[in-house]
């Protein structure tokens, strides 16, 4: 789906990007993690053909991001780190409105019911909760029906509960097929949800495999750490007393 | 209907709700200009549409004394007497509507005792309340004629147009309304608002649907030029209600819509060129405001001065609308057309090259 080669990206004298290669499956979540200033988001903004590449070479589903990077970005979706919409529109008209950019038809109830927001049709994105904005902005990543999701941050900011309901819904997601590109800094969710991922720092990958490889290969090397065995944490009290009906589900 | 037909109207028609939905920011320097119009109207006037009548007396019979009773009678005529002189600088200056002359012979017998036929001559400022109240003007001298001078037509009138380089109050403030206006509102609103939507990420936003810059920046433009044509129309009607305003509407039109253009690009230039979205608005207020001070107060700058601001695309509204002010018609503004086109491309031009998602 998404074929990476020795990509490089400098911002003056700064190399944010060094020489990374990785390949996305159809199908499969994968995940960057690192620290901030990993190169995490340069990497995907290249990939997604919002940012031109210096050197390397990136293609999405056949096309050469470098070459075609507006054809790559109508077929694929995006939310970015930062999302913004138009103030003043609800969420329906939004949703009208990028159906109309993208030149498909308005599947604005179905969408909102995917992300859980249906009953906020007539509301301004501004007056959403942090959680809720960041779904309806993968609401608005939808319109086009991408095979290929890019969620750049999707979770920073949310609360436990808001971040289990979006991890549902980037499942969800996964189980319709969609490959699902992310980017995180928190271990658990890329634990959670992601098949495969790569760890980055100062712009190179430093390894890249599943999740429980990467964590074999640590226990292989005799690294232990003291556990404590636990049955609950704070998490749990906080889901516990705020978001009981979530975890029935 | 191509994908991108429908993303610019769509994107029009965003932009338009989003206008109406935020009117302190998109109309309230109208509602500013429309206060002031009326203001003007209630500071110079007072009670409804009047004339300024000056009449050159130069019979000092009781027939004349009774015509300038008469007139004195109409409620909308504002009149005074002064020399010829006197009254020919006054219409000139714009400081009355209508010049009326009463002949030395009016009154007058000739040999067989009747009144001798006098010709009143009637020059108005063409596209003024003077052109407009002619009818009435010639009705009360008919009315004067027959009931006190008797049966016998013995007084008729002949009127004149002048056009004059100096208007009244409201010919001297619309021009600069209007431009006011149409840089507020494409030059300061429409370059702050992209400036906005690139400050927030909404431009990235965009980008990452992978449309075309080319049909943002149309769909832009068109939402922002219909909302400022609109209210330019408004501003218009409520001087045209208040004030005696003759303008030729499809010269009118040319010249505001070009106007339009040539700010609408520089404003986009502006918030292209300049990626720190605060700093873009500032400038392009800074721009604006001198052009603002030009618009409203261009007949009083010293010459010196002008011969640098007349090329400036502001003075060609401005001198456009002075123009149509007095009556002319197209072929009289042409000059400004074209350098307005010719300012409206090279900004267009420049805007295009500029122009940045983020």
């Amino acid at each position: 789906m998404v074929v990476v080669s020795d990509l490089h990206k400098s911002y003056g004298t700064v190399h944010a990007v060094r020489g990374v290669s990785f390949d996305v499956r159809r199908g499969e979540v994968f995940g960057l993690l690192g620290p901030n200033g990993a190169g995490k988001t340069t990497i995907l903004e290249m990939v997604e053909g919002m940012l031109p590449i210096d050197r390397g070479s990136v293609t999405v589903d056949g096309i050469d991001v470098a070459v075609e990077p507006a054809r790559v970005r109508r077929r694929i979706g995006i939310s970015l780190q930062k999302t913004a919409f138009f103030e003043r529109l609800t969420l329906a008209e939004l949703l009208r409105l990028f159906a109309d950019i993208y030149g498909g038809r308005a599947r604005v109830d179905r969408l909102l019911e995917r992300v859980g927001l249906h009953e906020m049709a007539s509301r301004q994105v501004k007056t959403l909760s942090g959680g809720e904005q960041q779904r309806f902005a993968v609401a608005v990543a939808l319109v086009n029906d991408p095979p290929l999701l890019f969620l750049d941050e999707p979770s920073t900011g949310l609360d436990p509960h808001a971040r289990r309901e979006l991890w549902e819904l980037i499942e969800f997601l996964r189980l319709e097929g969609r490959s699902i590109v992310l980017t995180t800094h928190y271990m658990e969710e890329a634990q959670h949800l992601c098949d495969r991922v790569a760890i980055l720092n100062a712009g190179r990958i430093l390894a890249l495999d599943t999740p429980q490889r990467l964590i074999d290969r640590l226990l292989a090397t005799g690294f232990r750490k003291d556990v404590v065995l636990q049955p609950a944490d704070l998490e749990d009290v906080f889901l516990q007393l705020t978001g009981r009906q979530l975890r029935e589900q | 209907m191509s994908a991108e037909l429908r993303a610019y109207r769509s994107l029009t028609a965003a932009n338009l709700k989003m206008y109406l939905r935020n009117p302190i920011a998109s109309s309230s320097l109208f509602l500013v200009l429309i206060a002031i119009l009326v203001l003007t109207k209630f500071l110079l006037n007072g009670q409804g549409p009047h004339t300024r009548l000056v009449v050159v007396n130069a019979s000092g019979s009781a027939q004349a004394a009774a015509l300038m009773k008469e007139l004195r009678a109409v409620p909308s005529f504002d009149v005074s007497e002064a020399s010829p002189a006197d009254a020919r600088k006054m219409l000139d200056q714009g400081k009355s509507d209508v010049e009326l002359a009463i002949p030395n012979d009016l009154g007058q017998p000739d040999g067989t005792g009747r009144l001798v036929p006098v010709r009143l001559a009637v020059i108005y400022r063409a596209g003024t309340a003077g052109e407009a109240s002619l009818p009435l003007l010639k009705g009360v001298v008919e009315t004067y004629d027959e009931r006190v001078l008797g049966e016998i037509p013995t007084v008729s009138v002949t009127a004149s147009a002048v056009h004059t380089r100096i208007g009244g109050a409201i010919d001297f403030l619309l021009p600069g309304l209007v431009a006011f206006n149409i840089l507020g509102s494409a030059l300061m609103l429409a370059a702050g608002t992209f400036a906005n939507y690139k400050a927030t990420g909404v431009l990235r936003r965009l980008k990452a649907t992978g449309m075309r810059s080319s049909v943002f920046v149309l769909a832009h433009s068109t939402s922002s030029f219909l909302l400022g044509m609109l209210q330019t129309a408004g501003i218009l009607i409520v001087a045209g209600l208040l004030f005696t305003v003759q303008l030729d509407v499809l010269s009118l039109f040319l010249l505001l819509a070009l106007g339009y253009l040539v700010f609408l690009a520089m404003g986009l230039a502006i918030s292209g060129w300049i990626r720190d979205p605060q700093r873009a608005t500032a400038v392009a207020q800074t721009v604006a405001f001198p052009m603002i001070f030009i618009a409203l107060f261009s007949a009083a700058l010293p010459s010196n001065i002008t011969s640098v601001t007349r090329f400036l695309p502001v003075s060609y509204i401005t001198d456009g609308m002075e123009h149509l002010g007095e009556g002319a018609r197209l072929g009289a503004i042409e000059l400004d057309l074209i350098w307005l086109a010719g300012w409206a491309v090279a900004l267009l031009v420049a805007a295009g090259r500029v122009f940045r998602w983020d």
